[in-house]
Formats: C-alpha cells, structure tokens, sequence
C-alpha cells in the first residue's frame, strides 16, 4: 500500500506564499494496493491527482478508480469536475458515499456539479461512472487483497470515516469529525450556546457507538489520517463546528495502537511557519505514547518501508 | 476608483509553487469608489483573503456595506461568499446584482449552495449578515458614486456570462471575466438575443474605458472551441479597437504557472512595441492594485 496526499487543507482552498509547503488544495488522497486504485474525497486537490494519472509516465495503469466520499461539503468534492481521467472514455469509476434516504448520492453530486454552477454535469463526461451508496458499519471488499470498512463521523449532515486494509498495509482516513463526547451531529443543525449541554440517554449512546466505531477503524492501522482542524483554545470556542484538535487524534490514535498519526485538514489560516510548530509539539506529545506523527503536505507518500 | 485583484484565476483553484506570483485564487476584485463604496466584482476563492482584509474596517464592527456583482453562477465565480467572515456578522449589508429569471433565483441560488448537504452553514437564514439580492437590471444602475452599465456575454453554447462598466468622476473600468466571442460551431440558438455575439460588437461596449480586465484563459496554442473563453489575442484586438488605455489580462487557466504568464505578457509587449501601438498591458496577479 502507498498512501499520497493530494490536498490537505480543510473548508476552502487557499493560495499564496504563506501555503506553499503544506499546499493549499483541498482534501484529496490516493491509496494505491497493487493495481487497485483509491482515491478519497474530491477536494481541489484531486485535479493534480487527475493530471497525474493521465500523464504519459502516469506511476500507475490502470483506467480503474474508486472514489470514496466523506461527505458533500464543498471542500471535499468541488475538484470532481476537474478530475482528467473523466474526459477518457476508458475511465471505469465507481463513486462510494453514504446512503441517505432523502435523496440519492447521484443527485447530491451530479445535481450539483452541473449547471448552473457547472457548465457540464460531471456524469455527461466520457468515462463511465457508477454510484454506490455505503452504510455505516459495514466491510466489503473492493478487490481479493483490498478491504473497505465504515464507520459514522461526528459532523454536520454526518460524515463516513473509512479504513483501506490490505496484506501491504492499513490506512484510516477519519475526516471530518468533532469528538464524541460533548455534541451529537445529526443531520439537523445543532444550535449551539456556551450553557452546559445534557445529552439524553440515547444521544450518549450513538456518541458511545461512534466512538468505538471510529476506533475499529484504527485500531493497529499503519496510519491514521485525521480532521485536527483547531488548537485546543480553537476548538472550545468552536465545538460546535465539526472539527477536532491533535489532542483528540493523539489520544484516539494510541488507544488504537495505530503506528502513525497524519494530522490532516489544516484550518485554511494556517501558515507554514505555524504548522512546522504544531508538527514540532505534537511529535514530542505523540512519541511519548509510542505513535509517530507527521502534519500531512501535498506530496507526502507513506509506505511501509519509507516510514522505518 | 481603486482596484485590488484578490482572485485572478479561472475554472477552479490551483494553488502551489507555480502560481505562486499571479497567484491560485478565482475571480474575485474589490473596487473601492473615490467616494468610498465598495464594489466587489464576483465572489470566487478570493473573496475569502477580501473578507479576511475587510474584518480589519467597518465590517469588524458590523457596520460593512457592499455591492457585490456576479458575473455568472459558475462555482469558480461564487464558492467564497459562505466561507467570509463578514457575511455570517450581524449588521453587514450586501446587495448582490446577479443573474437570474428574478431575485428569488439569485437567492435560491445562494440558498443551494449553503445547503445542509454542500455546507454547515444549512441555509441562508443563519447568515447574520442582511443580504439584499437582485437581478442585474437592463438599464444603468448606481451604486453609491459609480454608475453601473451590465452587458451580456456569450460564454459557451447557451450560456453567458455578465461584463460590467464602472464609472465614476469621469473614469472607467470593464470587467469581463468569462467571454467566448464568435461560437460558431454548435448550436446558438438558445443564446439570449440580448446577449452580445462578436467581437465587433464588444467594441462599443467597452469604448474609450480607462481599464479593462479581460478573460485570457486561453492562448492561441491551447484553444479549445466551446468551452466558454477566448485567446489572449482576442483581448488585445479588443481593447485596442475599443481605445482602451489600460487592460489586465485576467481568468487564468488553471495550470497556466507563473513563468508561461510571464511569457505571454512578454510576447504580447513585444508585438504591442513593434507594431507601435499605445495600448498599456500586464496580467493581473493577486495584490495587484490599480488606482484609476
């Protein structure tokens, strides 16, 4: 397995000489096992992705993808039209979101990356492209050596958090995610004041569930990819927003005996300068707990053999 | 009139190290009036740096007041606006000219684009800010001091894009951020008939303007027929067959890096020079500020 970041930054693209380091783009990675190529959400950082693939010296060959989407927020989709491999005839592409009740995961994405945002709707590209909608809680596998497994993420709308486990390594890819302890996301808005929240019996179940949940999906994996949008002073003023802290991922992450933690989805203030600090204090934290710790960039590539 | 570029890019977002000078934002140029209103001419990724910069003044305070003009609905020309921190502070006040059949369009435009499904922020009723939309009028409009021209541009097969004309105390700027002039190849016929076609026609529209910034998304070599957007070339025969004394070559294409602009203006400078003419250009780059 060889995991590459794309796009790491978190609710918009930012662009300038504050950036140029981590990069700018928005969520996107490829996982590549063997010939099985993965791609998770569709920020802007998925159009370098595209290009790529399509170059003649492309490091891969396969006209075969597998888009996994966390959720349909702007930053994690809004680079799908862009992506080259669409405008091949030979492109086979099979899109994985969550399965909502109220409207199909096609609509939700094609209806919106077409006009009038759009001057043509992705799906009227050449390559042919396929929609399956996932549950949470779920494994399949998406080839003989590539396993998939869901789990519930607490953000606004619901978000799916994945791990890609293969015999040559294990990724979970948890973004976007609030804590499991103070809110409960849904899909209606949670109207948030500084008060003291109750949580009912029920609402402290599901956190509890997904909690676990997003535990399995770490547990002993070789990396974890996960939302660390705020510092801690960030996030008590903002909890209502969907987004964690290393402190969370740290915490999560060794728990789950996870072997490298990839703190992912920058806030897009965040400068170069205060990201090399942030890496440089949380490393510390995270070695004593026996977990390596890196801040995701564009162009970072993890392999097994390339993290020893 | 002081014009500041904060988005200079066309189609999508392409930061990194080789848009590093002209820089990876899309369209989003803020004028300031001399009599101190503030226009902003589309809402693409800059406008996210602009609110940034903007929370510094009045709009901190929630006492802000912006037009704002879209020149067409691609996501590439309206994704900042829900993500700036001067929208979502009680007291703001945005008008915001775009196109559409009626103003509820435009707002449930805006409304899908904020949606539970695309954005936290679920829906426009929790944007603090007070928006005022309203679909750009056919006849001259004012905004503060300026007075405000908007004219339709064909912008691909059955599309079009808004070009505006801002003038005030005598001086002008046009802004025509998405144009593909002359399609000929496919069908026109649901192009409105309002909508400008050629070229020839552009010239009055533009005439004698003091600036113009202009669509330079292609060159003569990447052309690609229908896809909404002309050569650079086709900027050049316009501004000087307009009187222009001033064009900025905007809408980058994504992957144009810094040293291909560089080459291009260079190119287009020698060719102005040997042929004599007066026409001034360059190519707009985040931070670029012009005062007319």
């Amino acid at each position: 397995m060889q995991v590459r970041i794309w796009g790491c930054r978190g609710s918009y693209p930012v662009s300038g000489a504050d950036f140029v380091r981590y990069g700018g783009n928005t969520s996107c990675i490829e996982v590549q096992v063997n010939d099985t190529l993965i791609v998770l959400d569709a920020g802007t950082g998925i159009r370098p992705l595209g290009q790529a693939l399509c170059s003649p010296d492309s490091h891969i060959k396969t006209n075969r993808v597998h888009v996994f989407i966390t959720h349909t927020h702007w930053d994690h989709i809004m680079g799908f039209p862009f992506f080259q491999p669409l405008r091949d005839i030979d492109t086979y592409l099979t899109v994985y979101g969550l399965r909502r009740s109220e409207r199909p995961l096609e609509e939700t994405l094609a209806g919106s990356l077409g006009k009038p945002l759009f001057p043509i709707p992705f799906t009227s590209q050449p390559a042919r492209t396929d929609f399956r909608e996932v549950d949470f809680y779920t494994t399949f596998a998406i080839a003989p050596d590539v396993q998939v497994t869901t789990a519930r993420l607490n953000h606004p709308y619901r978000a799916v958090g994945y791990r890609i486990s293969s015999p040559s390594g294990s990724l979970a890819y948890v973004t976007d995610t609030a804590p499991f302890d103070q809110i409960l996301f849904g899909d209606e808005q949670v109207s948030w004041s500084r008060e003291e929240r109750t949580l009912d019996e029920h609402s402290r179940e599901t956190l509890q569930r997904m909690h676990q949940g997003v535990l399995d999906l770490m547990v002993g994996a070789d990396w974890v990819i996960y939302d660390t949008m705020f510092e801690p002073e960030e996030y008590t003023k903002r909890p209502h927003w969907g987004h964690s802290t290393p402190d969370h991922a740290i915490g999560l992450a060794a728990q789950a005996q996870a072997r490298h933690l990839i703190l992912f989805h920058h806030d897009p203030h965040r400068t170069d300068r205060e990201i090399d600090a942030i890496e440089g204090r949380y490393r510390a934290r995270a070695a004593e707990v026996d977990l390596m710790l890196s801040a995701a960039r564009e162009g970072l590539t993890l392999t097994r053999e390339s993290d020893q | 009139m002081r014009v500041r570029f904060w988005g200079v890019r066309g189609s999508i977002a392409s930061p990194g190290p080789k848009t590093l000078r002209y820089g990876g934002n899309t369209s989003c140029v803020a004028v300031e009036s001399d009599a101190g209103d503030l226009i902003v001419l589309d809402a693409g990724s800059g406008f996210c740096p602009l609110g940034d910069a903007l929370m510094k003044g009045s709009f901190g305070k929630g006492q802000g007041n912006m037009t704002l003009l879209l020149s067409h609905t691609h996501l590439d020309h309206i994704i900042g606006f829900p993500f700036a921190p001067p929208v979502h502070i009680r007291g703001n006040h945005f008008t915001i000219y775009g196109p559409a059949a009626s103003r509820e369009g435009l707002e449930e435009l805006h409304e899908g684009l904020v949606a539970p499904a695309y954005s936290p922020v679920y829906t426009l009723d929790n944007i603090g800010s007070t928006l005022d939309f309203r679909r750009i009028p056919d006849e001259p409009f004012v905004a503060g001091g300026v007075q405000i021209t908007a004219q339709r541009f064909p912008h691909g097969v059955g599309v079009f894009s808004w070009g505006f004309k801002l003038t005030e105390r005598g001086r002008s700027l046009i802004y025509v951020p998405d144009v593909e002039y002359q399609y000929r190849h496919g069908v026109v016929s649901n192009e409105p008939t309002e909508s400008i076609h050629s070229l020839d026609e552009a010239v009055a529209f533009v005439r004698d303007a003091d600036l113009l910034i202009h669509d330079a998304y292609f060159t003569l070599h990447d052309y690609v027929p229908g896809w909404g957007h002309c050569r650079t070339q086709h900027a050049v025969t316009l501004a000087e067959a307009g009187n222009i004394k001033h064009l900025i070559l905007f809408h980058h294409a994504p992957d144009r890096s810094d040293e291909e602009i560089d080459a291009l203006i260079a190119d287009h400078r020698d060719d102005l020079y040997h042929r004599g003419a007066p026409l001034r250009l360059d190519a707009a780059y985040e931070g670029m500020t012009i005062q007319l």
